[in-house]
């Protein structure tokens, strides 16, 4: 049988299915005798106290670790689990109603939920997640379900769930689990972004069509197409593990590939950066091969927390992901893109109908100078210890970029009077995410440093396709000619003032369009981490000239398929990747 | 014994402050901490409890200690909301 999801995180992972049953609650015996309530409520201490073990395990873990964020959400998870209004709760139940452990700690569970969902603060309400996480995990261990597996006997496992909580995430481990597919998310949703992140093939948005898989099935996940086997015939399972072989071999000849330079057949340099979304992520994305960082999102700064961020937290962050490289590598961080779809508590900002043409990034940075100078100070300090270099998100005009430089030429002359180090001669660029930026690209030239060409956001506003619309997504395709024109345009109007021009949109990683962007003559690539070393292999069998020639040929094709189909018949390589 | 705090901070008793309110209560067996706002009390014991008061930005809260290390406490859980809540 075959079933089709999202494909969320290329790889193949083959192994028995490990089903994380959604428990049906419903089905839980809903009274106990009287006699048996110390039983149960013994039951329920022993519970509590395996979850708080075993949070407490993985909260050392993810210290150890340095992941700062997984450290905070355990810590909380254990407060919750200490708590005697939670826990007291569900005893009273046990109590008073005679419930079983399992069905009392729900009933509390949904009681606190529906106390922190009633809340007017949206960030508290949001911590009703965090109830129900901590509640499933010592529901599991009283109902004896199956979380996941921290080790294996055997092959590692294929999980199969409805979706993985962060504290589910936050255990997986290449020993036990292979990959994982689910029935809800999409591409950008937790799970699918971690999966990515750490490597684990996976299919997300599978749909109910996942309940017929039962435990110890053999799974086959291709995570490139998104297609699942389940008990796939002889033949097909021996044509996967082929190609698991083959892209394993693929790796180990990338691995060669580190440290070699990023240079076309005919001697064309390229830089090759990563997009980060933490310091932590830095020292993992100079391991795989990246030479820089070609965008620091900072939104992790100011996301699911309760204060803003310090300049000192904050320089503490951006010197840690620079020295996380070779001195001298770049780093470009952006400064904050809140707002649209990523929405901040803290800054209490409105709901809006639109919010991607909304009141977001720079539009919010310009009247907020108290966060924005703290943050561009911080940025400055950095730079003292790196080369670091400042970019601003969503320009669509000229004035909003001379007023941001303004603000930060401002701290700079602050922090030197202060006595405070700052880097000589930092560079200013722009994201181009606004079509009218790159309409006029031409006088922003003139002004900027570098531009760095945001192509999932570009995208979007000029093929007016929403890019979280699944129905759209043939019209949100960066390949659309439309867009590659723009991108074309941008680049000239670089190269006519000398300065330079980089891409930190998913684009630059696609292999189909990597030959097109090397010949437009695109200096610097930003992508995942875990795309740089194909871009390499890529990049070191092409010639710029050729690929010149293939660009112009491209821009005069009326498709994104008959663009595609024109790199697969002159870059053969492409197929397959 | 009782003191009124309002709160200064943006974001009302968040998190971070409830954490330490808690933490701070655990300290003083033998007292009893509540928070009271709008004639609702609460045991300040409880991190759910303290975060779903839902004390906002200008809220007046109420601290409530009775017993051995009431001073203490009070003074304690004061300095937490003073900090760290405003």
């Amino acid at each position: 049988m075959k079933l089709n999801g999202i494909a969320a995180s290329s790889g193949i992972a083959i192994g028995p299915a490990w089903v994380i049953e959604q428990l049906d609650e419903a089905a839980l015996p809903a009274s106990i005798e009287a006699s048996a309530a110390v039983g149960e409520t013994k039951r329920l201490e022993t519970a509590v106290a395996a979850s708080i073990a075993e949070v407490s395990g993985l909260r050392d873990r993810m210290a150890a670790e340095g992941r700062t964020e997984e450290t905070e959400i355990f810590e909380g998870h254990l407060l919750l689990l200490e708590d005697e209004e939670l826990i007291g709760r569900a005893l009273e139940f046990i109590a008073s109603e005679l419930k079983p452990a399992a069905a009392a700690i729900a009933a509390a569970r949904d009681e606190i939920a529906a106390m922190f969902e009633s809340l007017d603060d949206e960030y508290l309400r949001e911590r009703a997640a965090d109830i129900r996480d901590v509640c499933g995990r010592v529901i599991g261990h009283l109902t004896g379900r199956a979380g996941v597996p921290s080790s294996v006997d055997g092959d590692p496992v294929v999980l199969v769930t409805a979706d993985l909580t962060p504290s589910d995430t936050a255990q997986l481990n290449e020993a036990a689990v292979a990959g994982f597919v689910t029935m809800i998310g999409g591409r950008t949703s937790h799970s699918a972004i971690i999966a990515r992140s750490s490597g684990f093939p996976a299919i997300v948005g599978m749909g109910r069509g996942l309940e017929s898989v039962k435990n110890g099935q053999l799974l086959i996940v291709d995570g490139s197409t998104g297609e699942l086997f389940v008990d796939p015939d002889a033949a097909v399972a021996q044509e996967y593990r082929e190609k698991q072989r083959a892209l394993e071999a693929r790796r180990e000849g990338l691995g060669a590939l580190l440290d070699a330079e990023s240079v076309s057949s005919d001697g064309v340099h390229v830089e090759l950066a990563a997009n980060i979304g933490s310091p932590d992520d830095a020292a993992g994305a100079r391991a795989a091969g990246a030479e820089g960082i070609g965008l620091f999102r900072t939104e992790f700064l100011y996301m699911g927390r309760d204060s803003l961020p310090t300049e000192e937290e904050q320089f503490a962050a951006y010197k840690k992901a620079a020295e996380a490289f070779k001195p001298g590598a770049p780093i470009v961080i952006r400064t904050m893109d809140i707002g649209g779809d990523k929405e901040l508590p803290l800054l209490d900002l409105p709901k809006e109908d639109n919010p991607f043409l909304g009141y977001r990034a720079i539009r919010i940075s310009l009247d907020r100078h108290d966060l924005f100078k703290t943050q561009l100070r911080a940025i400055l300090r950095a730079s003292a210890h790196g080369n670091v270099k400042v970019m601003f998100p969503m320009i669509a005009t000229l004035a909003e970029f001379r007023a941001a430089k303004a603000l930060l030429m401002g701290c700079r002359d602050e922090l030197v009077a202060e006595g405070i180090a700052v880097g000589d001669g930092v560079e200013v660029g722009i994201m181009i995410e606004v079509p009218g930026a790159a309409m006029m690209a031409d006088r922003f030239a003139r002004e900027v440093d570098f531009f760095s060409i945001g192509t999932n956001d570009l995208t979007q506003y000029t093929m007016a396709a929403d890019r979280m619309n699944e129905k759209l997504t043939a019209l949100g395709d960066p390949m659309q000619p439309a867009v590659l024109r723009l991108i074309e345009r941008v680049i000239r109007a670089a190269e006519a003032e000398g300065k330079w021009v980089g891409m930190c949109g998913e684009m630059a990683g696609q292999p189909h369009a990597v030959p097109l962007l090397l010949g437009l003559g695109l200096q610097e690539f930003s992508m995942s981490a875990n795309a740089v070393l194909e871009a390499r292999a890529l990049i070191r069998q092409l010639s710029k000239q050729e690929m010149a020639a293939l660009a112009a040929e491209a821009l005069d094709l009326d498709s994104p398929q008959a663009i595609r189909e024109l790199v697969e018949a002159r870059v053969p390589a492409v197929l397959g990747l | 014994m009782e003191q009124t705090y309002t709160i200064g901070s943006e974001l009302g008793i968040h998190v971070r402050p409830a954490k330490l309110i808690v933490e701070a209560v655990k300290k003083y067996a033998g007292t009893e901490v509540f928070l009271e706002k709008d004639g609702k009390r609460v045991a300040a014991k409880s991190l759910v409890n303290v975060l779903t008061l839902g004390a906002k930005h200008g809220d007046s809260v109420t601290v409530i200690t009775e017993g051995d290390q009431a001073e203490a406490a009070q003074q304690e859980i004061g300095t937490i909301l003073a900090e760290h809540a405003k």
